[in-house]
């Protein structure tokens, strides 16, 4: 079915504005949809609506001036000051003035519908606001109104018909194929000047292949000469626009007509659809490009600053000295060596610890001061890959864009540190735990009560954070020598092969807990680009356009 | 030509040297497209100012159709600029000026690349060069950029609008952007033969008013007419009456120079009321060089190196001053390596890379950088963060404590004192006494109590024997010797320790400042030369 296939692209066409970087084009898909919504949607469930015929033309070209001269009466006023129309006017029949009339355009109110006994049953004017003075919203409702029209009657001047901006709207109006007539006001006096100008336009126009567009026939530029006005009306003069008026009485008396034009209008719109949903789909694998290029840098950043992370740990040498001496001091004496001597030793260390019991288990200061050491060599490698994933965004458009709208992304995110306190903190407990229970399953309980649990975590941790990488104790300095003696106690304590299996499952979660935490300090490049990341999007937009086309 | 700029132009030099510095010093932080765009516009300002005469420019400028080259038309009284009905007409800028300057303005002329000139002989236009210039709004779109190229060189302005056209978009849009030229603006509403005379008021009101909301307060705007000539007569009177030329151009110099000044103080963040403040508060930054110096010592660890230094010096003295039991045990500590590892400073120095990472100095460093880049408008930042140094800082902080610690170690001497050797000689002669004593017991053992030569009285010293004097007494002396000398020895080894400790310290800090922060430093200095060229725009301006 038509509709919905419609139905589908319009859906895609919200996504696409909701998601489009930059205000120009999701003004573009917006218009687009309104397009679907407001016109193509009504018009394919009934080709019996009344036209709707909409007075497009810069600022003061006298768009009211003609509103007035098609209505009779003077309705919209007009007037020196530019702009004079800001709310568009329409006219309609009362019987055409019902609530399916421009839906959007209704719904928020924009319009000032006139209902007049008088006007052409079957045909509804609106006299649109100009699309080049300062006020911009003018703009966007006359861009509107096109959208949304059966006919379009362009409204020039001998001033202005070579002006940039109207031809920025003629062309949509091409693409769209909207059956156009074409009005040129305020031809100068001279004849051979008008008939300069006359020919001027219509080279123009020809040149824009909008000859093709004319609602009856090839497009016929209606001349009307510079002051002739019905001042009385607040018009142009009757006989000027003359063929306008004949062309729509003869719409008004032949219904059959009517729906001809309705159904070209349709068929035209259709046709243009596939064009203009091309170059949205064409915005957005252009994006789609630069986006998969900067989430591939960012990703390249992030991968290789994991990876350099990750051999620093491995290297076992991130930590302070001063902590790791602290360490040492207390493994080195008192009640620990008491539990490491063995045989006639312990007889000894036994009385030594008697006399002087060593320091008491600097247990909590020193894991917290190893957590802290870690912390710094995450956020040191955190900060650096968002540094070069930053640089190179703000190298492109896009990347520039998201940077500007965020910039923490220039480094580590802020709660990178709490973040990776609590997960630390998480990672320490499960120690914790497996420590009492690896105790509980060895007769040596007491001895691993006589020490604590948390000192042994402690150990635990410092047995995960710090190696002799390879080297031996005499090489190295104090890194080296806590490690071999940390190393010694939790052996003695739980057994070689239960500490090896034991470090390598706590070194397991941490690397989990370090890729997490990577993934998500990078995901806030992902979502700094914001949904524009849809890759099927394109696909979706062409596939409902082609849709639309093959329907019945 | 020298003497013709005058001395309206010469305070201008003063600040055109301040605006060429705080380019300079912008390129040097790396806002190249910043620092372009001001150099152009000193130069611009330079050959403006070196092309002197006696006339200024004025450029009639606006839409297509709303009568520009008919008002020249109407001020000249014959046709100059050919005017036609068919859109747009004028392709190329037209200049019309009197014939007595037409050969000094030549040269002008071809800067602005103007080809066509029309002379006149009327003396109250004779200091102004009036151009045609094409349209800013048709689809040519070559004469806008015709237009946007010859504007910035042109002295004053004159836009020209008709009743249909003033209140364009592409009209305020150029308006919007040269309103720090409103002084030499004037505003022309063409085709009042349209229009009764009470809307020909009202319309000027109403373009006013648009013009004030665009950034030109109290606009010069004239009604006229170039089909009747109404008002043509007072807007020439107007011109002619305006025509100091040397203020103009000097007006023209002076507001391209605060243009150009104030794009460099937005591209490097330096703000008006608060030029002289640094991206940085300075009590923030002392924090962050404080946080990442400690962060270096915390690796470079200047206490395990006093440490190491003490323990060599002991070793030292027990090797020169030491006992018999004393050397051996040195012999043995070197044997095993245990005094590689607690007694070379040296290599502990040299070895910091394994006590710990560099996260602890760069995140404060980066924080801080990361910080002062926010200050610049987000387009300068990526270079501003370049200019700092910021991706660049790791490997140049892990450079900097290499050479701080190769030069520590290079300046590291273990002391010595004369008193160790002597000592040593002492302890040696004490030694030869214990062995003495040792050997006469031993024969003593070995013959069961018999002296195998002779007879020998046993020597002794009051109740004592001597050689049980001498075992005892050596024994005695050579401990109370080796404890003495212990006691030297560390007192020499603390003080060396606490030395080297306080230099290293003093070394890591002053490196981590200089080479992690010298980013940020040029950075400030480059925006002090912005901050300059803003302060001698404004003593000018007063």
């Amino acid at each position: 079915m038509l509709t919905d296939s419609l139905k589908d692209l319009a859906a895609a066409l919200e996504r696409r504005a909701a998601a489009a970087p930059g205000p120009n084009r999701a003004a573009r898909a917006e218009r687009l949809r309104r397009h679907v919504v407001d016109y193509l949607l009504p018009r394919a469930a009934s080709l019996d609506a009344p036209l709707v015929v909409v007075l497009l033309g810069s600022t003061g070209s006298g768009k009211s001036s003609l509103f007035n001269s098609l209505a009779e009466r003077a309705i919209s006023p007009s007037g020196v000051l530019r702009p004079t129309t800001r709310r568009p006017v329409v006219l309609a029949h009362p019987d055409d003035a019902g609530g399916a009339l421009l839906p959007g355009l209704t719904a928020r109110d924009a319009l000032d519908i006139r209902s007049d006994a008088n006007a052409r049953p079957g045909l509804v004017f609106v006299d649109a606001p100009d699309f080049d003075s300062v006020e911009l919203g003018n703009r966007a409702l006359a861009v509107e109104l096109l959208e949304a029209a059966d006919m379009v009657v362009f409204v020039s001047t001998a001033t202005r018909y070579a002006d940039q901006v109207p031809w920025t709207i003629l062309d949509r109006v091409r693409q769209r194929g909207v059956p156009l007539l074409a009005v040129l006001n305020r031809l100068p006096p001279d004849a051979d000047d008008a008939a300069a100008v006359l020919a001027d336009y219509r080279h123009l126009l020809e040149r824009g292949q909008l000859d093709e567009a004319g609602a009856f026939g090839p497009l016929e530029v209606v001349p009307v000469l510079e002051g002739a006005i019905d001042p009385a009306a607040d018009a142009l003069d009757a006989t000027a626009v003359a063929p306008l008026r004949d062309a729509f009485d003869r719409l008004v008396a032949d219904d059959a007509a009517r729906r001809a034009m309705a159904k070209r209008s349709l068929a035209a719109a259709l046709a243009g659809l596939p064009e203009a949903v091309a170059e949205i789909a064409a915005e957005v694998d252009d994006e789609q490009g630069a986006v998969a290029e900067l989430l591939a840098a960012a990703d390249g950043a992030y991968r290789e600053r994991r990876t350099t992370l990750g051999e620093e740990i491995a290297r076992g040498a991130f930590m302070r000295a001063e902590v790791l001496r602290q360490w040492h001091d207390f493994v080195g004496a008192g009640q620990v060596a008491r539990v490491l001597a063995q045989g006639v030793g312990r007889i000894g260390a036994t009385l030594r610890s008697l006399v002087s019991p060593g320091p008491p288990a600097p247990a909590v200061e020193v894991r917290d001061a190893a957590f802290a050491d870690l912390m710094a060599l995450a956020t040191q490698h955190a900060d650096a890959a968002a540094q070069r994933a930053a640089v190179t965004w703000a190298e492109d458009r896009y990347g520039a864009a998201a940077l500007a709208a965020d910039a923490s992304l220039w480094g580590a995110s802020p709660t990178l540190g709490e973040r990776l306190a609590g997960d630390l903190d998480g990672w320490a407990a499960e120690i914790g735990r497996e420590i009492r229970e690896l105790g509980g399953q060895r007769r040596g309980w007491a001895r691993v009560a006589s020490i604590g649990v948390n000192a042994l975590g402690t150990s635990a941790v410092l047995a995960v954070f710090v190696h002799t990488g390879g080297l031996t104790g005499a090489e190295v300095g104090i890194t080296a020598a806590t490690a071999v003696i940390n190393q010694k106690l939790l052996e003695a304590l739980f057994g070689e092969a239960n500490v090896a299996a034991f470090v390598s499952r706590a070194r397991g979660r941490l690397t989990g807990i370090l890729d997490g935490v990577f993934a998500d300090e990078r995901a806030r490049f992902d979502a700094a680009l914001g949904t524009a990341a849809d890759p099927a999007l394109a696909d979706v937009l062409r596939t409902a356009a082609w849709n639309t086309t093959a329907a019945p | 030509m020298e003497h013709d700029r005058g001395a309206v132009i010469d305070p201008l030099e003063a600040r055109l040297a301040s605006l060429r510095t705080a380019a300079a010093a912008t390129r040097s932080i790396q806002l190249n497209d910043a620092a372009r765009a001001a150099e152009a516009a000193a130069d611009r300002i330079d050959q403006r100012a070196g092309f002197g005469g006696s006339a200024y420019v004025m450029a009639l400028a606006g839409g297509t159709g709303v009568g520009k080259s008919s008002l020249l038309n109407a001020l000249a009284g014959h046709t100059v600029s050919a005017v036609r009905a068919i859109r747009p007409t004028t392709d190329e800028p037209l200049a019309w000026l009197a014939d007595a300057a037409r050969d000094e303005a030549a040269p002008l002329l071809a800067w602005l690349g103007v080809r066509h000139a029309v002379g006149h002989a009327d003396a109250d236009l004779a200091s102004v060069v009036i151009l045609d210039l094409p349209d800013v709004d048709s689809v040519r779109s070559r004469h806008r950029a015709t237009v946007d190229e010859i504007l910035p060189r042109i002295d004053a302005l004159t836009w020209v609008a008709d009743p249909e056209k003033y209140d364009d978009q592409r009209l305020h849009a150029y308006l919007r952007s040269l309103a720090g030229h409103a002084d030499r603006m004037r505003f022309v509403l063409n085709k009042a033969d349209r229009l009764t005379a009470d809307e020909a008021d009202a319309l000027e009101a109403d373009w006013m008013r648009r013009l004030s909301e665009d950034g030109i307060p109290d606009p010069s705007v004239d009604v006229v007419s170039s089909t009747t000539l109404a008002g043509i007569p007072e807007l020439r009177a107007s011109i002619a009456q305006a025509a100091d030329a040397k203020a103009v151009r000097a007006a023209k110099a002076a507001a391209d120079l605060r243009d150009a000044t104030l794009a460099l103080a937005a591209a490097t963040g330096v703000r008006l009321n608060a030029r002289r403040e640094p991206l940085v508060a300075p009590e923030r930054l002392a924090a962050a060089i404080d946080a990442s110096a400690d962060g270096a010592l915390a690796v470079v660890d200047p206490a395990g190196v006093a440490r190491q230094v003490r323990a060599a010096v002991l070793a030292g003295a027990r090797h020169r001053g030491g006992s018999l039991l004393g050397r051996a045990l040195a012999l043995l500590a070197w044997m095993t390596g245990q005094q590689r590892r607690t007694a070379d400073p040296h290599a502990y120095l040299l070895d910091w890379r394994r006590r710990g990472s560099l996260g602890r100095v760069l995140n404060p460093m980066r924080a801080v950088l990361v910080e002062g880049a926010a200050g610049v408008p987000a387009g300068s930042r990526g270079a501003i963060l370049g200019a700092l140094g910021a991706e660049a800082v790791e490997a140049t902080v892990s450079r900097t404590l290499d050479t701080s610690a190769e030069e520590a170690a290079a300046d590291l001497r273990i002391p010595q004192s004369w008193i160790w050797p002597v000592v040593g000689a002492i302890q040696l002669a004490i030694g030869a006494v214990f062995l003495l004593a040792v050997t006469w017991y031993l024969t003593l053992l070995v013959g069961g109590g018999q002296v195998p030569v002779g007879t020998f009285d046993l020597p002794l010293l009051g109740p004592v024997p001597v050689p049980l004097g001498l075992l005892v007494g050596s024994v005695v002396a050579s401990a109370l010797l080796g404890w003495l000398t212990g006691l030297h020895a560390g007192l020499v080894g603390r003080r060396a320790g606490r030395q080297v400790a306080q230099r290293t310290e003093a070394a890591v800090r002053r490196s981590v400042e200089e080479v992690g922060f010298a980013g940020l430093r040029r950075v400030e200095s480059a925006r002090a030369r912005v901050a300059d060229a803003l302060e001698a725009l404004e003593a000018l301006e007063g």
